[in-house]
């Protein structure tokens, strides 16, 4: 870990320096990260690839500034985020339906039931997220997915904590009523099983 | 269940309560089934929502890399079709405009300044790579709208290449060198949105199926006088920029698949001479296929071989990422052909890690073990070089084709 991350500081380093290749490799590293983080806001692959190739050349821009000490991911997710929230906060945004789904199935259970079960959950649960307004969406996204503190989210989207607060009790407010009735088979399994 | 303390669950389970509240919170917590419960619920909707995979369409973290870098190298590289689309006449009227005004009068400017052309710029002087390859320092990032940027960069390539085309062909007034080619090429919107990039990517053969699909050059010219007013053009602007090598040699040098992308391809080849020292031979491929020793080679006439800036070339190159197997293979061999013909430039290094790199894309598209075996002679090649300054990608390049 340690040296991935002494890995990670010299790449960004050369790429700092002027080097492309030592930046292509960092797109490289987080590109899923970003997409993920965008896709999940804007719900638009055609849209998050827009975000996620501006989200790198700004952070590419804005290196000459950036300190190799702190980490380069909750940055960069960051900087998507934003160019997400702005996007969806645009007039020209777009929020017609859903997407098409390109959601990855993870690989089923044992138990026939549980796998139908959990994979509607999952259907479920996804837009569920997809649903939400597009400002709760993304402070969902950085919290839970991301894991950024109140406070990073907050300087990301330019928001007060209490109003990051509120918005994060919603969401999960409503992604909780969505998914409850799947949610407490999966809990009694979970807590079966920790016995 | 306090309605209070459920307001707080959300911010108690992400730790951000004050002290106070928080043990505030935890005392309710120990006699509350419900708050409980519900925390219990908050925490799972977070781990599911964790563990939901998100799935880009086939093959779109293969490119972005790339495509991030073609528009960090070259703004122009990428438009931006999603939002902006510009009709097809657009394009049209644009090369139209290029090919009768601004071409005439680029060729009068360099005929009447002919005896005080610049100098080709000295390698020893050219910055490296990347430095070369980085005008959006300049251009901070701006979108430009795709007309301006059109413009922009079609000045700027005339510029470029107006003294080069000048100077190799100074006796054929009739005979409009590279310019035309690089118009027409480049007055194509490039391919760049992510509905045009799938589509490629997943359907490699389209454009075949639109284009000519005889491999023999009769078969195809006899098709492309078929094909209407723009492949007429184009026959035009190949048999133009080549300059007496007919564009069927270079084509054929670069196995072509699917022919109508393979030729698009060979346009960067054939877009511009290239310097080679003995002024014939290009560059030699040799391949062998099931045993049969095949055999290629990209030949240049002498009159063609003019010496031309490597920048200029390797900015040609860096296009938008190929997107066929049968460009992939062609971009592939134009970045051998580079680094043959200018194996003492900064940028030669790069051009062999693009051969590798073009290679295992080719080979993770369409798993051709012919592009396999290719590859990894390729990659031996350039790891057994003492200059060898980025054998780390190419390292990499091999891994990821080698245990994917």
């Amino acid at each position: 870990m340690r040296a991935e991350g002494q890995d990670e500081a010299g790449l960004l380093a050369r790429a700092k320096g002027g080097d492309l290749s030592a930046f292509e490799e960092v797109v490289r590293r987080y590109q899923r990260r970003v997409y993920a983080v965008a896709l999940r806001i804007v719900r638009r692959h055609d849209v998050a690839d827009d975000v996620v190739q501006d989200a790198f050349i700004r952070a590419h821009q804005a290196l000459a500034g950036f300190d190799l000490a702190r980490p380069f991911g909750p940055w960069i997710c960051r900087i998507a985020a934003n160019l997400a929230v702005n996007h969806v906060r645009s007039p020209e945004a777009r929020e017609e339906g859903l997407p098409a789904d390109h959601g990855e199935r993870g690989a089923l259970g044992s138990d026939p039931l549980h796998e139908v079960l959990e994979v509607e959950a999952r259907e479920v649960l996804e837009r569920a997220i997809l649903g939400l307004p597009a400002e709760q969406r993304a402070v969902f996204v950085l919290r839970a997915v991301e894991e950024m503190s109140y406070k990073e989210i907050a300087e990301a989207l330019g928001l007060s904590m209490g109003t990051v607060m509120s918005r994060l009790f919603r969401a999960r407010e409503r992604l909780a009523e969505a998914v409850l009735p799947y949610l407490g088979p999966a809990l009694r399994r979970a807590q079966g099983a920790g016995r | 269940m306090s309605a209070h303390v459920r307001d707080r669950l959300s911010a108690y389970l992400d730790q951000e309560l004050p002290p106070g509240e928080r043990t505030a919170v935890e005392t309710h917590l120990q006699v509350c089934d419900a708050c409980r419960q519900h925390l219990e619920t908050l925490a799972a909707v977070d781990a599911a929502a964790r563990a939901l995979q998100v799935e880009a369409p086939p093959g779109y973290f293969d490119a972005l890399p790339g495509r991030v870098r073609a528009r960090l190298e070259w703004p122009g590289a990428r438009a931006r079709p999603a939002r902006f689309h510009l009709p097809a006449w657009t394009w049209a009227a644009a090369a139209a405009l290029v090919l009768g005004v601004v071409t005439p009068l680029t060729m009068m400017s360099v005929w009447r300044d002919r005896p005080e052309q610049l100098p080709a710029p000295r390698v020893a002087e050219l910055p490296p790579p990347t430095a070369a390859a980085s005008p959006l320092a300049g251009a901070a990032g701006g979108k430009l709208e795709a007309k301006e940027r059109l413009a922009d960069d079609l000045a700027r390539r005339q510029a470029e290449s107006a003294p080069a085309a000048a100077k190799a062909q100074p006796a054929k007034k009739d005979s409009i060198p590279s310019t035309r080619a690089e118009q027409d090429a480049f007055a194509q919107p490039p391919l760049a949105s992510t509905e045009e990039y799938a589509a490629a990517a997943q359907a490699p053969a389209a454009p075949a199926a639109a284009a000519p699909s005889s491999k023999t050059p009769e078969a195809r010219k006899r098709a492309r006088d078929a094909g209407g007013p723009h492949e007429q053009q184009q026959v035009q602007t190949q048999a133009q920029a080549a300059g007496g090598v007919t564009a069927d040699n270079r084509a054929s040098a670069l196995r072509a698949d699917e022919p109508a992308a393979a030729e698009a391809e060979t346009k960067v080849l054939r877009r511009e001479p290239q310097a080679a020292p003995e002024g014939r031979a290009l560059a030699k491929t040799s391949r062998d296929k099931d045993g049969a020793g095949l055999r290629e080679e990209i030949v240049v006439s002498s009159d063609e071989a003019r010496a031309e800036s490597p920048v200029a070339e390797y900015r040609r190159l860096i296009v938008p990422p190929a997107q066929t197997l049968a460009a992939l293979r062609a971009r592939r061999e134009a970045w051998r052909a580079f680094a043959l013909s200018f194996p003492n430039s900064p940028l030669a290094d790069e051009a062999r890690v693009r051969v590798v790199e073009t290679g295992a894309a080719a080979w993770r598209l369409g798993h051709d073990p012919e592009d396999l075996a290719r590859l990894r002679e390729d990659a031996a090649v350039y790891l057994e070089r003492k200059d060898a300054a980025h054998a780390a990608r190419v390292r990499a390049a091999l891994q990821k084709v080698e245990r994917p």
